[in-house]
């Protein structure tokens, strides 16, 4: 079922890149009609779905890949990676339809690359062999370089580069990491496996988990991203063009926090509870920050980039305060910026492709001439400030709720991201919406872009008001975290 | 005896027929045909015998991992002189001798990577080493060529200067040249154990080991090779940078075995020394080049800083886990990668020759070259992702390998500096995929390619890709071999 999934879009991929040379319009018809067909083999799942009685692995698929050393292509499921999955695919049908008219030059490959990068994120989200988990992370960056260095804004190769170094690094480091744990499981057991099962049943000694889970601590918070490691990303969402932006903040940082929630905190369960006031300070100071950095920008796409950094510090937050509300928390923030910040830079591309600027001192008053997009924007603006009744509120309460409990202070030092998040968040809705206007009117939002606008806006209110079916659906795989933590 | 040599038997007497044919008729044509045929032979003999040959004399030691190795070397050899036709038709001088040359080197490194004893270890070197010198000045009126030939020529012969040197001394206080015996006489001679460490063979070692670094190009004796390969004949410069480093590399782990060089503490800090010189400085002084070719030197020098890593992870001292042979494994599959990797690369730079596209190699002169001709552009991209390690390429399987070799042996600072070096590295290759990449409106005129020309790069992008997805078999065989 995964297989198939992964192939569907691979093909889906080779196919708009070939349809090119016979019309430069069908790619993104292909592109459309993959991703709506990769909902094809879930459907089965998706309509038996059963929070109430759900296993905690709904798919499970394993062949047999490198045998010198038990290396296998085992793929699966269960309601962390199904959600995960879900908001893969959905963003990528919005990337696409943020990249209708954007995007005119090479566009078979260009869908092509979309493709396999949410391939590769997929993959990601499913992987349980290390080996294959470490190929699909590596792999998903290579389309997305191309995406940056060939469709990108004027500095995109400086961009591109760093995007590709960072994340490198962090990755070969990872590398180190997954290799010492192998070995250290065969030499306890004498069975040499990537298996993640298999590892999780092994104990470390204390220095050697330190080590070990400090190598995929390092490659997840350098994606998610995390202050000091954040460097990247207001260079790569800068220049990226929208539709790369969009999959970026909605799926690609999404890997980092499910990285931690899936591989360091269960693999390392005792080590990461050694390190979890540290880290609980590096993501309040990480929160605070990206605010500030937000709040000083005059580029709107960078000062959107700034608030995932901030907003990412809730998920890191949330996967070390060792709570089942925390770590709820965690999960919605995952999906609910990826929506929110997924619209917002969806709508500033839509700014920028009307008035080929993004500099906040050149536009204002964009209500009076473009009423729906103004309208959209205020709505995600408040959406990302956290307003009760829409999903971001839900995710960062929960997290705040879960983390006072273990640690008061530095929550509270984390919760004062919400007020700078207000002060950023108006702002923007300040500086570009209201005022005179300083520019030539332009025709406002087309159908595509309200139809795309307004099925996230449906996302995030029902993300809001009934979070609950949601909560379930993880909830599962979050109790086998909280019996490896043995709370 | 005959079974295990035949490979070696065959190139020599094509050797030969090239010779003779040369003196009767000259026909390139032919001539080219009749190597590229006897190549061809010598790999099937070879490769048939893997796993059943096991010869040893005095002089040379064939296993089945010398047998594989070898097989290896006389698939590029093929592969490389099938890429010779065109290229060497264009030339102004008689191209029939190139041949010979070519097929003499060959043989020349079969000897030493099979060679177990001194005597036929220089000989080998210098069949190979000589032959290639006449190989970098072989074209026509370049000055450039002429230049690299005498700077290949003095440094060779001052290399081979030290390896004897070495050999001497190794001699005069064992008595043997044989890699096996030379322990075991040094710790029954009086001199030596009265002194208590072998500081002898120490100096041996230091000495021998200057000639080697020289000639797998290893800091500090790197000096000489971005000259040469930006001046050298594109082939030469090929055959140098894969079937020559490769024959010595071979040699040195079996010196490194046989020998018990890891007993010495001295020499495996002396080895971590140029191994992380060479991962830093290659990769630092690529960043600087604006030549591809230049570039590919330096490259290749932290690629074989890279594999002096599995090399030192050979030494048994305290791995995490008996891992029986990963080490070896790891070398092996590394300098696999790497050899199929960087072949692949100058037959592009031949083919891009070849279509008259490109006169120099700056890197900006690849510019926009994804848009007017993909396919190349394409096959390039992976080459360079393999040799940066990125996944689904061979190369990755490579570092993987290596990773978990040297992680096992717990080397842990040069493993830093190998994932500092690596990053440094992956700019520089991004940074031809990124001019590649580049809009350009120029339209390039492609002249059609050799169909050879085309189906060899077909083979190895091929091979760099399918292995790189599916290693499996291929690790069952490494591993089989290396046990056996």
């Amino acid at each position: 079922m995964l297989t198939e999934l992964i192939s569907i879009l691979l093909i889906g991929a080779l196919l708009a890149w070939i349809s090119e040379s016979l019309q430069l319009q069908l790619p993104k018809w292909i592109a459309i009609a993959t991703l709506l067909s990769a909902f094809y083999p879930l459907r089965q799942l998706l309509m038996e779905l059963d929070t109430g009685s759900m296993q905690v692995w709904l798919v499970n698929e394993s062949i047999e890949w490198i045998p010198r050393f038990n290396i296998r292509f085992h793929l699966a499921l269960d309601g962390l990676s199904l959600l995960l999955v879900l908001l893969t695919l959905l963003m990528g049908l919005i990337a696409v339809l943020a990249a209708w008219k954007e995007i005119s030059y090479k566009p078979g490959f260009f869908y092509f690359n979309l493709l396999c990068s949410l391939a590769g994120v997929i993959g990601v989200f499913c992987a349980l062999d290390l080996f294959l988990f470490f190929v699909f992370w590596e792999v998903m960056l290579v389309p997305m370089y191309l995406l940056i260095a060939v469709w990108g804004y004027e500095n995109r190769r400086y961009a591109a580069m760093k995007f590709f170094l960072f994340t490198q690094a962090g990755g070969l480091i990872m590398l180190l990491s997954i290799c010492a744990l192998v070995l250290l499981h065969y030499q306890n057991s004498g069975e040499i496996t990537f298996n993640y099962f298999a590892l999780m049943q092994h104990q470390l000694s204390e220095q050697a988990a330190f080590w070990v889970m400090l190598g995929f601590f390092i490659a997840f918070v350098i994606k998610l991203p995390i202050v000091p490691f954040h460097n990247w990303l207001p260079d790569a969402h800068t220049e990226a063009p929208t539709a790369v932006s969009v999959i970026l903040a909605a799926v690609l940082l999404k890997t980092g926090g499910y990285g931690l929630l899936r591989f360091v905190l269960p693999l390392f369960p005792d080590a990461s509870v050694e390190i979890a006031p540290v880290v609980m300070a590096i993501a309040a100071i990480s929160i605070i920050y990206g605010a500030l950095m937000a709040f000083s920008q005059q580029d709107l796409k960078r000062l959107v980039a700034y608030s995932s950094v901030s907003h990412m510090g809730f998920v890191l937050l949330g996967c070390y305060a060792f709570t089942a509300q925390a770590w709820q928390g965690a999960v919605l923030q995952m999906l609910a910026h990826g929506v929110s910040t997924a619209a917002l830079f969806a709508l500033v591309g839509a700014i920028q492709y009307r008035y080929h600027t993004r500099d906040l001192a050149q536009l204002g008053g964009l209500w009076q001439c473009l009423p729906k997009l103004s309208g959209m924007l205020l709505f995600f603006v408040v959406a990302s400030l956290g307003m009760p009744g829409l999903g971001n509120f839900v995710a960062e309460f929960l997290v705040l709720v879960g983390s006072f409990s273990t640690y008061p202070k530095l929550t509270m030092m984390a919760a004062t991201g919400l007020i700078l998040a207000a002060i950023y968040s108006l702002k923007i809705a300040h500086q570009t919406l209201f005022g005179t206007l300083k520019l030539q009117p332009s025709i406002d939002l087309d159908r595509r872009e309200v139809l795309m606008m307004f099925s996230m806006v449906v996302l995030l209110i029902w993300l809001g008001l009934h979070p609950q079916p949601i909560i379930d659906l993880a909830q599962q795989s979050l109790n086998q975290l909280s019996i490896g933590a043995k709370l | 005896m005959i079974a295990a040599v035949l490979p070696w038997i065959v190139i020599s007497a094509t050797a030969l027929i090239v010779m003779l044919l040369t003196a009767i008729k000259r026909d390139h044509l032919y001539i080219s045909i009749i190597t590229s045929l006897g190549l061809f032979i010598a790999m099937i003999v070879q490769t048939i015998k893997i796993e059943t040959t096991a010869y040893e004399n005095n002089l040379i030691s064939i296993n089945s991992t010398v047998a594989l190795l070898s097989a290896l070397l006389i698939l590029l050899a093929l592969l490389l002189s099938s890429l010779l036709y065109p290229w060497l038709k264009k030339a102004q001088e008689p191209s029939e001798e190139y041949y010979l040359l070519f097929l003499l080197a060959t043989q020349g490194a079969l000897i030493v990577a099979a060679s177990s004893h001194f005597a036929s270890f220089f000989l080998g070197l210098e069949l190979m080493s000589l032959s290639l010198v006449a190989m970098v000045a072989y074209v026509d009126k370049s000055s450039k060529a002429l230049e690299a030939g005498i700077k290949y020529f003095v440094l060779s012969a001052l290399a081979s200067a030290f390896m004897l040197m070495a050999i001497a001394i190794i001699y005069l206080y064992s008595g043997t040249l044989n890699f096996s015996e030379i322990l075991t006489q040094l710790s029954s001679n009086q001199v030596v154990a009265e002194n208590g460490n072998n500081l002898v063979l120490s100096t041996a070692i230091v000495l021998l080991l200057v000639g080697v670094a020289f000639k797998l190009s290893l800091a500090p004796c790197h000096l000489w090779v971005a000259d040469l390969f930006e001046g050298a004949p594109l082939a030469s410069a090929a055959f140098l940078a894969t079937l020559a480093k490769a024959a010595i590399f071979i040699l040195l782990i079996r010196l490194f075995e046989d020998t018990h060089w890891y007993q010495q503490s001295s020499v495996i800090t002396i080895l971590s020394m140029i191994a992380a010189a060479s991962m830093l400085i290659g990769n630092l002084l690529a960043l600087l080049q604006n030549n591809i070719l230049r570039l590919l030197a330096y490259s290749s020098i932290a690629h074989f800083g890279y594999i002096l890593l599995a090399l030192l992870a050979i030494a048994p001292s305290s791995p995490l886990a008996e891992q029986n042979n990963l080490s070896n494994e790891a070398a092996i599959f590394y300098l696999i990668a790497y050899l199929v990797t960087v072949l692949g690369i100058f037959a592009i730079l031949m083919l891009l020759i070849d279509n008259q596209q490109l006169k120099d190699f700056k890197i900006c002169s690849f510019k926009g070259l994804f848009w007017h001709s993909p396919g190349t552009a394409m096959v390039l991209a992976v080459l360079l992702l393999s040799l940066a390690g990125i996944p689904l390429t061979i190369g990755f399987v490579g570092k993987f390998y290596l990773t978990l070799a040297a992680v096992n042996s717990q080397l842990w600072w040069l493993l830093a500096v190998l994932i500092v070096s690596s990053i440094i590295g992956l700019f520089y290759y991004l940074r031809i995929i990124l001019s590649m990449l580049e809009k350009t409106e120029q339209q390039g005129n492609t002249a059609p390619a050799s169909i050879l020309n085309i189906a060899i790069l077909a083979l190895i992008s091929l091979a760099v890709i399918g292995l790189g997805v599916f290693p499996g078999q291929m690790a069952l065989v490494i591993q089989r071999i290396v046990v056996s």
